[in-house]
């Protein structure tokens, strides 16, 4: 589904990711862990397709095609969705009415009928319930005001409303109490699919022990310096980043 | 206008003396960002008809009370039975009927010895409207007022407004000329006491034509001006808008929001004067220029000494959409009294960068976003507008012109 080839990618002159291949098959759920600075948001915007991180060398293929010449909202179009590390505030535009047109966005470019108000209303309660998301919340500015937390959980509303193939989340987890860390995880097992695939990037087991991945990868200084099955999450957890050979830096 | 009364041809002859010692106005403090063309005469802006059809029209807000004017003339209006003392109606029948009132309001605030454009309107000025209301009395209804010049016309029209003590009225203004078409309008307000008064403007003229206004407020005591101006059209206009707080505890809203592209060149000159204790003034004023585009804003807060615990809050705030488009914002208090409030700020900035990724990763487009954004920074400027049906027009307007900028920015 997703396949990364070399990846190198630089912002503002400085290389971030240094060489980084990974391949993930339709129905999988990957986990990759790295410390602080090790370059897994850079790796979450760059499949995004943000526009200031320049790709220097490599390739990002999806479905086979490569993905590198498109535009963020052209790689949604295809599936791709990231669950942002730090979601961004928008004030002025309430949180319904980005979410209704960001479906509508995406349904019209997948050559799909507009969803209509009372459906889309529908459909919104549905996930929204699911997530502890209040009506008030939606009727917000876009991450306005919104704790740690209800931003996560707002993230993982939008991916559960738009469907999309390939999830990247990028430390979901992080800004979680226990209860919300469960239901978000709840939220993605229910929407693992054979179809739908998940790049998961945490620095905690905690929320491994949710979801169960189905591989785990080591990340440090712009490369996977290690994969495996679950077990590694364990072994990071018990014996810390220098089992790996990695010297941690402080928490960034 | 035919069989003027005998006053207003003895003040048009000496209009006319002001207009030939002033000339049309040059660079100066208040004309520092903004020049007419050079090519401009005093001849050149008398009032004349333009060509070409008129406009089809019709007004969205149900149950106003309508007037249309074309080339500066009434052609046609809705005007209902009104309550006891309400005097609604065209400025050219009122002065036919030698109406006392129109001689009462007309130059009452407006200094046009000093201002030749100001000269020049009430030299030239065809139509225009009376609003009196009396004592008490609130009008739910709003007025509609539609103004639309005709290619090449000259309009000069004339607002005269005057709500007596705890008086309520609404003016919605909708202006849609077509090319080259000239607008010079002059909008004279007196508030009585604890009266207060809604003035919405949404200039939406063609992008050749020229709009100048003039919008001055007298202020009793407990009064409130709510006023908000959305320019969208234009090539070159000028709002100078100048409130008067005479009373204690009067309130003036002076709000404007503009979207420009092109080469337009919008205007927005305020002058807040606060002459007594215990007044309000509000402003946000909101500019998204791209393209060639150029935005002024000069906001003076005037406190005399007397206005003591005055109150006053100034905010300018701009998105540049393009690296050619320009903010001129000259921020002025000038402050007497020294037991006082008051504050500005100003913002320049353009649109964010995160917030483009963040909606363009949810799906979508480069356009879509940037309207969404545009939108969003606008909006908090258009929520001025209590009245839902009134504001929604505003919007609708603003979202029309929004996507034609967006176009021409997306071929750019
Ligand atoms: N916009 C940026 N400009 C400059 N350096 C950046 C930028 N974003 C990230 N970096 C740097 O890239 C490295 C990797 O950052 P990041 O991808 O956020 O790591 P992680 O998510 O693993 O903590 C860090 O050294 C960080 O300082
Ligand atoms: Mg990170």
């Amino acid at each position: 589904m997703l396949s990364i080839d070399n990846l190198h990618a630089a912002v503002d002159g400085n290389e971030i990711l240094k060489g980084l291949t990974l391949d993930i098959n339709p129905g999988e759920v990957h986990a990759i862990m790295g410390p602080n600075g090790s370059g897994k948001s850079t790796l979450s915007y760059v499949l995004a397709g943000r526009e200031d991180y320049e790709v220097t060398d490599g390739d990002i293929f999806y479905d086979r095609a490569s993905i590198m010449e498109l535009a963020p909202d052209e790689r949604a179009a295809l599936g791709i969705f990231l669950a942002f590390q730090y979601p961004v505030e928008i004030p002025g535009v309430a949180t319904t009415t980005f979410l209704r047109t960001a479906l509508n966005a995406l349904r019209r470019a997948r050559g799909e009928d507009e969803i209509n108000a009372a459906a889309f209303l529908k459909k919104q309660r549905d996930v929204a319930n699911k997530l502890g998301v209040s009506d008030e919340m939606l009727k917000r500015p876009i991450n306005v005001g919104f704790s740690g937390g209800e931003k996560k959980r707002m993230e993982a509303l939008q991916m559960a409303l738009l469907e999309p193939r390939m999830v990247i989340m990028d430390e979901t987890d992080s800004g979680l109490d226990i209860d919300a860390l469960r239901i978000v995880a709840e939220n993605v097992n229910r929407l693992r699919a054979p179809d739908r695939s998940f790049l998961i990037i945490t620095h905690y087991q905690r929320l491994l022990d949710h979801i169960k991945p189905d591989y785990v990868h080591i990340m440090a200084d712009g490369r996977i310096v290690q994969s495996g099955g679950p077990e590694l999450a364990h072994k990071l957890e018990a014996e810390g980043y220098a089992a790996f050979g990695i010297a941690e830096k402080a928490a960034a | 206008m035919t069989a003027l009364p005998s006053w207003l041809s003895d003040w048009r002859i000496e209009a006319n003396e002001n207009i030939t010692r002033l000339g049309l106005p040059a660079k100066s403090e208040s004309w520092k960002y903004t020049s007419l063309p050079a090519a401009w005469s005093v001849e050149k802006l008398r009032a004349k008809p333009g060509s070409g059809d008129a406009q089809k029209f019709r007004s969205q807000i149900k149950d106003a009370i309508t007037l249309d004017f074309v080339d500066g003339k009434y052609i046609k209006g809705q005007l209902p039975k009104l309550p006891a003392g309400v005097i609604i109606a065209p400025l050219s029948q009122q002065l036919a009927d030698n109406n006392e009132r129109v001689r009462q309001s007309l130059g009452n605030s407006t200094p046009g010895k000093t201002r030749s454009l100001i000269s020049l309107n009430l030299a030239e000025f065809t139509d225009g409207i009376l609003i009196y209301v009396p004592h008490g009395v609130k009008l739910d209804q709003p007025v509609f007022m539609h103004s639309f010049g005709r290619k090449d016309s000259v309009n000069h029209l004339r607002v005269l407004v005057h709500l007596e003590a705890d008086a309520e009225a609404t003016l919605i203004q909708h202006h849609t000329s077509a090319e080259n078409a000239v607008t010079n309008i002059v909008h004279e307000f007196d508030l009585g006491a604890r009266s207060k008064f809604h003035h919405y403007r949404l200039q939406d003229d063609d992008q050749t034509a020229t709009h100048l206004t003039f919008t001055e407020t007298q202020l009793a005591e407990g009064s409130e001006l709510d006023h908000f101006s959305l320019t969208l059209g234009a090539r070159l206009s000028r709002h100078e808008i100048t409130s008067y707080l005479n009373g204690e505890h009067a309130i003036t809203n002076v709000n404007a929001a503009a979207l420009l592209g092109g080469t337009q060149h919008a205007d927005f000159t305020s002058v807040i004067n606060h002459q007594s204790p215990h007044c309000l003034s509000r402003q946000t004023v909101k500019n998204v220029l791209g393209g060639k585009s150029r935005g002024v804003f000069q906001g003076k807060i005037h406190v005399h000494q007397i206005a003591q615990k005055t109150d006053g809050y100034q905010m300018n705030q701009a998105l540049l959409l393009s690296p050619q488009a320009e903010i001129n914002a000259k921020p002025e208090l000038e402050i007497y009294a020294d037991d006082v409030k008051c504050s500005h700020g100003a913002t320049v900035g353009q649109l964010d960068d995160n917030a483009m990724f963040y909606l363009r990763s949810r799906g979508l487009s480069a356009e879509l976003a940037r309207a969404l954004l545009i939108e969003a920074f606008l909006m908090d400027a258009l929520q001025q507008i209590s009245k839902e049906d009134i504001r929604d027009i505003f919007v609708e307007s603003m979202q029309a012109k929004q996507s034609e900028i967006s176009d021409a920015a997306g071929r750019a």
